[in-house]
């Protein structure tokens, strides 16, 4: 049951991508709409291969709001096939397209997922596990976007980056389901800060005003984002007396 | 000296305020599904 379900969402994200590379094809040709088809699909296939592993260990059923949440990864899967295309204008068809993904995958999705699962009594670990990886491959893929086509210095890759480097070194003490259960107050409004910023730098209507406001805000909210990181690595550390 | 187009201007301003629409309407929703 656990496969049939895994493989209907597979069938659902992938065909998601088949409109957008027909389109990439249509605006940049092609060589770039090809390369864009496999590295969209080979994102999505190694994500569900992670997504089914993960449900059969824990032996847990995959819901219709589980396939929202991993419609997240779609979206990072999208962003990334634009990587692989080789287009890099954030005013032309595939920079429009990246910065939709990410707004669904950061806004649409991550806003609705959990209220929908509360609502509809579907929550589970396995859930929790999807939305929180899921955030933060989106957050990753999308500061590397940010900083190839949306002019953000590669600095801003560093926090991503070590959210995933402090999590393997916190998981060899804990278990994985130790590291973020006290996370602080603070850490949504510095994720929100960080993802805005991605959002204004990628903006295919962004000018010069947008521009100004990214300069200014990212010597700020990048540090911030990775001071924060450690911070939470260093509580996970603290609170379990490590 | 540099000018402006005053057309991407105008541009980007729609392009904020619409996002900012999109942003309110899926924040009302999120609260209505919240809503006990």
């Amino acid at each position: 049951m656990v496969v049939g379900r895994l493989a209907l969402i597979n069938f659902g994200l992938l065909a998601a991508s088949v409109p957008a590379t027909i389109a990439m094809r249509r605006h940049h040709g092609p060589i770039a709409a090809g390369r864009f088809a496999a590295g969209s699909m080979l994102a999505i296939l190694a994500q569900q291969a992670l997504v089914g592993m993960a449900a059969s260990r824990r032996e847990a059923r995959l819901g219709a709001v589980d396939a929202m949440t991993l419609s997240r990864g779609a979206a990072a899967a999208l962003l990334l096939g634009v990587h692989a295309s080789g287009v890099r204008c954030r005013t032309g068809f595939a920079g429009w397209l990246g910065w939709a993904s990410l707004v669904y995958g950061s806004i649409v999705c991550d806003w609705l997922d959990g209220p929908l699962a509360r609502r509809l009594g579907a929550t589970s670990p396995l859930g929790a596990l999807l939305d929180l990886e899921g955030d933060s491959w989106l957050t990753l893929v999308t500061a590397s976007s940010a900083v190839t086509w949306g002019g953000l210095p590669g600095y801003c890759v560093v926090a991503p980056l070590a959210r995933y480097a402090l999590l393997l070194v916190a998981m060899r003490r804990i278990p994985y389901e130790r590291v973020y259960v006290d996370e602080p107050a603070w850490a949504r409004p510095l994720g929100i800060a960080q993802m805005l910023l991605f959002t204004a730098a990628l903006a295919p209507f962004g000018a010069t005003g947008t521009r100004l406001v990214v300069r200014l805000a990212t010597p700020i909210v990048a540090p911030f984002q990775l001071l924060g990181t450690v911070l939470i690595y260093r509580r996970s550390q603290r609170v379990l007396g490590i | 000296m540099k000018s402006h187009d005053p057309h991407s201007h105008r541009a980007e301003l729609i392009g904020w305020a619409a996002f900012l629409v999109f942003v309110a309407a899926v924040f009302g929703i999120r609260r209505a599904l919240d809503r006990r």
